[in-house]
């Protein structure tokens, strides 16, 4: 029907037609004159009958009709493609409201896969995307080093490669240092309650560089970072709104940070979330460019690259001029030369775009979820048009009425584009409820902690999202019932309503094929959530090195204004750490400056065994921190070999505790016997250290990772003159009997009776620690679990259709064959193996793909290889014992035909 | 619409098909038309105006049919329709597509006995 010369004319139809709208009033003219000749004929031929004129004349009228026809005429006239789509959408629209349970069906699932499909891709979009709101984002980078000897990446930066980059780099616009931290504020007058607030100390031009204005006042300045210079601060939005209930004459309004006045000079906007999003507070780093030394990679820094440069130009540009830092500041460290650091840790410089580095942790996460979400997605789409092709199923006889009766297919096709168009769009409406909810859900509740999160809205790009997605889907839908109703030709329907035995295959071939995708992309699913399910069970039988049930933890700051001295400060944290032992239900507490597997102070030095040092060769670095006796019994950290800590008031400064990991690298005994006694430096001219104790290994810094090396250094009252090893920043563990967030409670008010001014924050039992360690990967999990979950049931209900379609298509055979002395258990198992069939080619699809994908979750893997075979076969098993399930019921059905009816089925 | 009382409506693709069968004769006015079919069907098949006039406009528009003014024989201006070549094509395609229908038809008819 649809031959080239045919769809000229038909052209030439259109094109007449087009011209015919500029002529309607002709054309109206000739249409009543036609209509008049029409009467005047009928009449004539009333009369021929032997009618009066009048009454020929007025009967004619009559059975003309009124004038509703004429405009009818007049429309078919006139009508143009979208009238006729407008009618065939009042015929869908009518027809789809008949079929509630069809419809209700494809909304819902529309609706969820592209809603889950829009909030995932609004979430992607913000935070991977989109720009930064900084001027001119693109040119804005980070830059740090790895030091690869020691295997020590992202270390930052040390302030003389800083000044050296920023000197001698040709590539750079600028750069500026910046270090995070916490400041103790109080007011000016010293009265209210102080607050720990998350700061940023930076280079005069930090914010200049990102080209942000302050909101209200100014921003920091080159002026104010001069050394010397009276301390000013610029406040962040948040802060502004919290702490200074959005007063608008903040400006000029003194604080105390850590003790020293400081003018508030400055708002920043809520946009400005550099270096975090938690930054409350900016002050100037007045770094002292003519010290002694320059080095401690405990610096950061950002620059604005020239135009039209990459990063990797930039880190070559950086290398080439690094080694000048040795001449400009050759001390590093004292007694440490900055010659041995570059050359002998090898340190390299790495340039990461800004946008990337920002997202760099949770990209591959977001990434992982939006596949996840795809998926769903697409075995959505592939149950609609599954769906569509049921309803088309069901509606052949009237389809190929119409078609026979000289509805064009072009009309066929366009009637099944109308309808999933117009189940589409009001699934964009619902589609857009759930994406505003699912991202609503993330932003406020994210078990995971996803940077520019805050920036995420629910906007027009969502929407655009929702409409392009749903009308793709909506296409496709039409396609799939289309192109089978084509490929069988056009009066298939009415051929296949004959009693043909073998009637049918060509309307299986289309649903089989979604159906074998919907089994493969289960597959991959499943797959994908048994790895990671895998990986969690193993991650959680892990042994951490300590034992978090029951230990309640808390961080206390010890202002430097109220314990300047190191005998005072340490007599406070042990007057604290008595008093917590002595809690009701505590069997043990003590102090530490840091925790396994948490983000504070993680302080990494070189260690020099007795002998070894000189500045010429770097060893590998060790965590340090400090503790107290209390502290490896809270924990349940073993003792391996010698003693642990004893009272700070006796405890000698440089006695102390290493790790079994140390005792085995660097003093090669992991039992840890013939290390006792052992003498060490961390620095080349440093004081010596000796090692009393060796505990067991704790896995510091993730699960994942074998235990680290550490070194514990004594917490000890007589140790004013040694260069600070307890931060200020503090730690209390407690070990209870009883509830852990009572002990938490209680700790908190042994700190307020002992000092009301000090602050406390992250009250966190030990065991929420661990599973904070691991939310990400449970985050990935549950996300992965569920699209698993979804595809596997819309994949079994797919084949469950597919063979009940068949059953019923082969009604007449199976009952001819029942007839004929097959068994039921044959005829079942018959039925069974179609379906068997279409999950062994699914599975054989999906192993394919997830062998391409599974590579992608490396990262989140722990102890497991992508292409696990135990995980692939529980995962086969697992979709062939569902397609089974699927397939039992009409299986079951087929086999208890009664051959007499059966045979007598259309 | 009285002229339709006693004959049933008539579908619209049956009506289409009716029109090119009415017209591989000779070309016609749609009166004529009317006539004819009433004729053919021993009066048993009445076409309403209301539909036929539609009908005829959506088969030019198809290009199946085409149209011209011209004098009939008692000298009145009238509005003649004639069948085109792809106008002759669907009418062949119709009437299969109608053989296999009430075949079709007949089966069922037959099976509700």
């Amino acid at each position: 029907m649809t031959r080239p010369r045919n769809r000229w004319r038909h052209l030439l139809g259109e094109l007449r037609r087009l011209a015919g709208t500029m002529t309607a009033d002709a054309e109206e003219r000739a249409m009543r004159e036609e209509m008049r000749f029409h009467l005047d004929m009928h009449a004539a031929k009333l009369r021929d009958q032997g009618m009066s004129d009048d009454e020929s004349r007025r009967r004619a009228a009559l059975a003309f009709g009124g004038s509703q026809w004429v405009d009818a005429a007049r429309d078919e006239y006139r009508s143009r493609p979208l009238e006729e789509s407008l009618r065939d959408a009042r015929f869908v629209v009518r027809s789809l409201g008949r079929a509630p349970a069809f419809t209700g069906t494809v909304l819902l699932t529309l609706a969820i896969g592209i809603g889950a499909a829009a909030a995932i891709f609004t979430v992607v979009n913000d935070v991977v995307v989109r720009p930064l709101p900084y001027g001119h984002p693109e040119q804005l980078a980070s830059v740090s080093h790895d030091l690869t000897k020691v295997s020590l990446h992202d270390a930052g930066i040390a302030p003389a490669m800083y000044l050296t980059y920023r000197r001698s780099a040709r590539m750079l616009r600028e750069i500026t240092l910046y270090r995070t931290g916490s400041v103790d504020a109080s007011d000016a007058d010293g009265r209210g309650d102080s607050q720990l607030l998350a700061s940023a100390s930076v280079s005069g031009n930090f914010m200049s560089l990102f080209e942000v204005p302050a909101a209200r006042g100014r921003a920091l300045s080159v002026a104010d970072d001069q050394r010397g210079a009276p301390l000013v601060v610029v406040i962040s939005d948040a802060l502004w709104r919290t702490r200074f209930g959005a007063d608008p004459n903040v400006i000029g309004k003194k604080l105390l940070a850590d003790g020293e006045l400081g003018e508030i000079v400055g708002v920043m906007p809520a946009s400005f979330r550099v270096p975090t999003a938690r930054t409350q507070l900016w002050l100037p780093l007045r770094l002292d460019t003519a010290a002694a030394w320059l080095g401690g990679f405990n610096s950061r820094a950002y620059a604005r690259l020239a135009n039209n440069v990459s990063t990797a130009a930039v880190q070559r540009d950086l290398s080439s001029v690094l080694p000048r830092t040795a001449e400009a500041y050759p001390l590093i460290a004292p007694g440490l030369t900055t010659k041995v650091i570059l050359e002998q840790a090898n340190a390299v410089p790495t340039v990461k775009w800004l946008r990337d580095d920002l997202v760099a942790d949770v990209a591959p996460t977001l990434w992982i979820v939006a596949a996840a979400a795809g998926l769903v997605l697409l075995v959505m789409g592939a149950n609609v048009a599954n769906l569509m092709l049921v309803r088309a199923e069901s509606r052949q006889r009237e389809l190929a009425v119409r078609a026979a009766l000289g509805a064009s297919r072009g009309r066929l096709i366009l009637h099944f584009l109308t309808e999933s168009l117009i189940l589409a769009v009001p699934a964009w409406g619902l589609a857009f409820g759930v994406a505003a909810l699912a991202v609503r859900m993330l932003v406020h509740s994210s078990p995971i902690e996803i940077p520019r999160l805050a920036e995420v809205r629910v906007d027009w790009v969502t929407v655009l999202f929702i409409i392009v997605t749903s009308v793709l889907v909506a296409v496709a839908c039409a396609f799939a019932p289309a192109a089978r109703w084509f490929r069988g030709g056009v009066f298939a329907g009415l051929r296949e309503s004959g009693r043909a035995a073998t009637a049918g295959r060509g309307r299986v071939r289309t649903r089989s094929v979604l159906v074998t995708v919907q089994m493969a992309l289960a597959l991959v699913a499943l797959v994908a959530s048994g790895l990671l399910l895998k990986s969690f069970e193993r991650l959680r039988a892990v042994k951490p090195g300590f034992d978090p049930d029951g230990v309640a933890t808390l961080w206390v700051v010890a202002p430097e204004k109220r314990y300047p001295r190191q005998v005072d400060y340490v007599r406070f944290l042990t007057e604290l750490a008595n008093r917590v032992r002595a809690l009701p239900g505590v069997t043990a507490g003590g102090i530490s400056t840091s925790l396994p597997l948490h983000w504070l102070n993680h302080n990494k030095d070189p260690l020099f065994v007795e002998g070894t040092a000189t500045s010429k060769a770097i060893p590998p670095l060790q965590i340090y921190s400090a503790a107290d006796a209390g502290y490896f019994r809270a924990m349940r950290i073993p003792l391996v070999a010698g003693k642990l800590f004893d009272p700070a008031e006796t405890q000698r400064w440089n006695e102390v505790v290493v790790s079994q990991a140390t005792a085995k690298d660097m003093f090669g005994d992991s039992t840890g016997a013939t290390v006792i006694g052992k003498r060490f430096q961390n620095l080349p001219n440093g004081p010596m250290y000796t090692v009393v104790g060796v505990v067991g290994g704790v896995r510091d810094t993730s699960l994942m990772m074998p235990p680290v090396r550490a070194v514990y250094e004594p917490a000890v009252v007589t140790g004013d003159t040694i260069e600070g090893s307890l931060g200020h920043t503090i730690a209390v563990v407690a070990r209870t009997r009883g509830d852990v967030a009572a002990a938490e409670r209680a700790i908190r008010g042994v700190v307020h009776d002992l000092d009301p001014t000090v602050p406390t924050f992250e009250a966190r039992s030990m065991a929420e620690v661990v599973r904070a360690s691991t939310a990400r990967l449970a985050f990935v999990l549950v996300i992965l679990g569920a699209a698993a979950g979804v595809t596997l049931l819309l994949g079994i209900v797919g084949l469950y259709g597919v063979i009940a379609f068949v059953v019923s298509l082969r009604t007449r055979e199976l009952g001819l064959r029942i007839a004929l002395g097959a068994t039921p258990r044959a005829v079942a198992a018959m039925v069974s193996r179609g379906g068997l069939a279409l999950s062994a080619a699914g599975a054989l699809g999906g192993t394919v793909v997830a062998a391409i994908v599974s590579r992608f979750l490396r990262a989140f893997l722990f102890e497991v290889t992508p292409m696990d075979p135990v995980t692939l076969a529980v995962a086969i098993l697992v979709l062939t014992a569902s397609a089974l399930a699927a397939s039992w019921i009409p299986a079951r059905r087929a086999a208890r035909l009664d051959p007499a009816r059966a045979l007598r089925v259309d | 619409m009285p002229a339709n009382e006693s004959s049933g409506e008539m579908i619209q693709g049956m009506l289409d098909m009716l029109i090119l069968k009415a017209l591989s004769l000779a070309p016609m006015h749609g009166w004529g038309i009317t006539e004819r079919i009433h004729q053919w069907s021993d009066e048993a098949l009445a076409v309403n105006q209301g539909s036929l006039y539609p009908a005829l406009y959506r088969l030019k528009r198809q290009g199946f049919i085409a149209s011209d003014w011209r004098t009939t024989e008692n000298n009145r201006r009238a509005r003649y329709y004639s069948l085109t070549t792809a106008g002759r094509r669907q009418l062949a395609a119709e009437q299969r597509g109608w053989e296999r229908l009430s075949r079709g038809i007949e089966l069922v008819l037959r099976m509700q006995q």
